[in-house]
């Protein structure tokens, strides 16, 4: 019988995922997911930075080939822009838009590409469309499994039944101070709302890694020397003229520097 | 072919019953009411077009009255002339009222002139119209002598080389009386006292100088049509043909070295109608059971689904738009297949959604933020070189953006300072981390004056986390009018 202590690796450790599928903290919620979040399968995405947590497993994907994105072009949450994504570390080149119109379309739209597998990742952009119901992501599940294609459905308003693979609530976290208090790469925080056939309610944050399109656990990620001036609004200019400050470049995670 | 009792022939038809009394159409002229169409019955009784209502109601008190649709009668032509389409490709509508069916080389298809001008009067009348028909050696002449049922061209009146009443004058008080005897005079002379246009007239009827048809559906190269003796009234049945037709183009193509980009079936239903369905490709296609599936997707997608009714009696599949296509070999490492995948993808989901819905991000050679990307159709577009972001360095632009940005009200420490707290959306936020301003300046060199507000951005973070693009637009004291805020993206 195995152990619990086997089944869950320590933080510190971080494991590689497993093959088709994308490492989120390469620990706790890695193993239970079940070695990473799978891709051949359709995960739901809720809340106010759920596009950029589908932009950021597109790219930690590693897949080749474009990624399709359907959306109801009247939506109120402006529209996506390329030089953003770019600084996400993707191609925008790759993403293709399409606009489908009302749900019945984009639905029939996603179906369709579901079925080519040369894609790198779908988004569906559902919002609070009442026609995704518990057979529409069952056939979508269904779907994704079959042919392999990594499935995000993007909603909005309250959760409602469903049959995919994961629920997640995406949240945008602070982020680390640089210098001069200016806020740091992208920190997402997520909540594993509900799994098929797996532990669920476990919430925990991440940084986004642009440049090697990888996503870090928020308290690993060392706090880079940062002048003690700057965390109280002061000027660059003037923390810079204190060289006994700035010469302390212990780093220390994240997590200190906030409870202090 | 010549229609003259089109317009009171399609309102019965469209009531579903032969009026038993006299009918004419009248239209409003200058306050009065003018018949434009009658029915023989109206006619027999020596109402014509051209006499004034009451003047017709003085003649026969009992005539019915309806109003005259011109752009009614014009549909109902285009309707027949895509029926005619059955019997030869180069068809056009001649209004208001005539059919050209040029049937060079196709009348021995229906067994002969004779059959097949039969058959046209039989299926025109099944539908409710009267028909004259002619044949001659060009459109013109034959439509003319529908129109006067006359044998000869030369015997012709006067009305079929002009239609204004001073020309039709003039050549009769020159002593003239049929076309044949026009045609006999000098044509130096007849320019000089009747115009050129008079002349044009004439070579049209002879075969002087014959008009060119101007077909009404392009002509295909690439044609396979299938007819039926019972007519087929399933989809599946229309399905099975279309599969069959597609394998007979797609050897035509295969034989030409050539691929179609656009492929057009016409399903002519035995009451007359003809249900017309297009599928494009992105690349050249012959490929039988990928365009089957198109077909499939755009048939699903109709806003009217195909009525078979009575049943089609003939499908056709034309193939308009051809591109040179050469036999592919697949590629060993599978990079070619994916290519193919998409591209088939992209097929599909044209077919299914319109075109241009498929769309990619394009960068533009702008400061403005919300003009340096924007999206265009993916077919005919390239994809655009990105800047490389510097490593290390946060995200400077957003995800989202907002065209037009968004105005927010803005509580800031000083002027010209960073932002604290802004209110969006009727939700106020508290900024705890920024960095800025980045000082994007108006195009000064594109407008004529000028003008134009220089725009600092703020990268700012909110109490809960959230990350948004604000920016000033305008500079305190140094450019007119105070500045506002504005929201304009959003960040992860």
């Amino acid at each position: 019988m195995p152990s619990v202590a086997r089944l869950v690796p320590p933080v510190s450790a971080r494991v590689p995922a497993a093959a088709g599928r994308v490492a989120l903290d390469g620990g706790r919620v890695d193993a239970a997911l079940g070695g990473g979040l799978a891709l051949a399968g359709c995960h739901e995405i809720y809340g106010p930075a759920a596009t950029a947590l589908a932009l950021m497993l597109a790219l930690a994907s590693a897949r080749s080939g474009p990624i399709l994105w359907l959306a109801d072009p009247r939506g109120d949450d402006g529209r996506l822009y390329g030089a953003g994504l770019a600084e996400l570390g993707g191609d925008p080149g790759r993403l293709w838009l399409v606009a489908a119109g009302a749900a019945l379309p984009m639905l029939r739209a996603a179906a369709e590409a579901q079925r080519c597998a040369a894609l790198a990742c779908l988004v569906i952009e559902a919002g609070s469309a009442s026609a995704v119901d518990l057979t529409v992501t069952r056939r979508l599940q269904l779907a994704a499994a079959a042919s392999g294609v990594f499935t995000l459905l993007l909603r909005a308003g309250l959760p409602r039944p469903s049959a995919a693979l994961t629920r997640w609530q995406a949240r945008a976290a602070p982020a680390r101070r640089l210098a001069a208090n200016a806020p740091g790469p992208p920190r997402l925080a997520l909540t594993l709302e509900r799994q098929r056939g797996g532990p669920a309610d476990l919430y925990l944050e991440l940084e986004w890694d642009r440049d090697r399109r990888r996503f870090l656990p928020a308290n690993t990620v060392a706090q880079p020397a940062i002048p003690i001036g700057a965390a109280f609004g002061r000027r660059a200019a003037d923390v810079g003229r204190v060289p006994a400050v700035a010469a302390r470049r212990t780093p220390r995670p994240a997590t200190e520097i906030r409870a202090a | 072919m010549c229609l003259p009792w089109l317009p009171a022939e399609r309102l019965a038809r469209q009531q579903k019953s032969a009026p038993p009394e006299p009918l004419v159409l009248v239209a409003n002229d200058r306050g009065r009411q003018i018949i434009r169409a009658c029915c023989p019955a109206a006619a027999a009784e020596g109402l014509h077009p051209g006499l004034a209502l009451a003047d017709a109601r003085a003649v026969l008190p009992g005539v019915r009255v309806a109003p005259h649709d011109p752009a009614g009668d014009a549909a109902c032509l285009g309707w027949l002339a895509d029926g005619a389409t059955r019997w030869s490709p180069m068809v056009a509508a001649a209004p208001p009222h005539g059919l050209v069916i040029d049937i060079s080389g196709c009348a021995h298809l229906f067994g002969g002139e004779a059959s097949l001008v039969a058959d046209v009067l039989t299926r025109l009348h099944r539908l409710g119209f009267t028909a004259s028909h002619a044949l001659a050696a060009t459109a013109a002449a034959a439509m003319a002598l529908a129109r006067f049922g006359q044998a000869r061209v030369a015997d012709l009146p006067l009305a079929a080389l002009s239609d204004q009443e001073p020309v039709q004058i003039a050549l009769r008080r020159a002593g003239l009386k049929r076309v044949g005897e026009v045609a006999k005079l000098p044509r130096a002379a007849v320019a000089a006292r009747f115009g050129e246009a008079l002349l044009a007239a004439l070579d049209a009827l002879t075969e002087a100088a014959p008009q060119p048809l101007d077909p009404r559906l392009p002509v295909a190269e690439i044609v396979a049509q299938q007819r039926f003796a019972q007519p087929i009234a399933t989809n599946d049945a229309v399905r099975v043909t279309l599969e069959k037709l597609l394998l007979r183009c797609a050897v035509q193509m295969g034989a030409r070295g050539v691929g179609g980009r656009l492929f057009a079936l016409a399903l002519y239903r035995a009451d007359g109608h003809v249900a017309q369905v297009a599928v494009e490709t992105a690349e050249p296609q012959r490929d039988c059971a990928v365009l089957l599936r198109l077909f499939d997707e755009r048939i699903a997608a109709l806003n009217d689904p195909l009525d078979p009714g009575f049943g089609y009696d003939l499908v056709r599949l034309a193939v308009p738009v051809t591109h040179a296509l050469d036999e592919t070999q697949l590629g060993l490492e599978g990079g070619q297949l994916a290519e193919t995948q998409l591209a088939e993808l992209v097929d599909r989901l044209t077919a299914r959604l319109g075109r241009g819905r498929i769309r990619r991000l394009v960068r533009a050679d702008t400061h403005i933020p919300e003009q340096a990307s924007f999206d265009l159709p993916l077919a005919g577009s390239a994809p655009s070189l990105w800047h490389a972001p510097a490593p290390g360095e946060p995200p400077a632009r957003p995800i989202r953006v907002f065209d037009p940005p968004q105005p927010i009200e803005v509580l800031a420490e000083v002027p010209d300072g960073p932002p604290r707290r802004f209110r969006w959306r009727r939700q106020v936020h508290d900024v705890t981390a920024h960095e800025g301003p980045e000082r994007i300046a108006a195009e000064w060199w594109r407008r004529k004056d000028g003008a134009g507000l220089t725009r600092d951005y703020w990268r700012v973070e909110a109490a809960d986390g959230r990350r948004f693009w604000l920016f000033r637009h305008g500079l305190y004291d140094r450019e007119p009018g105070p500045p506002r805020w504005y929201l304009h993206g959003l960040f992860a």
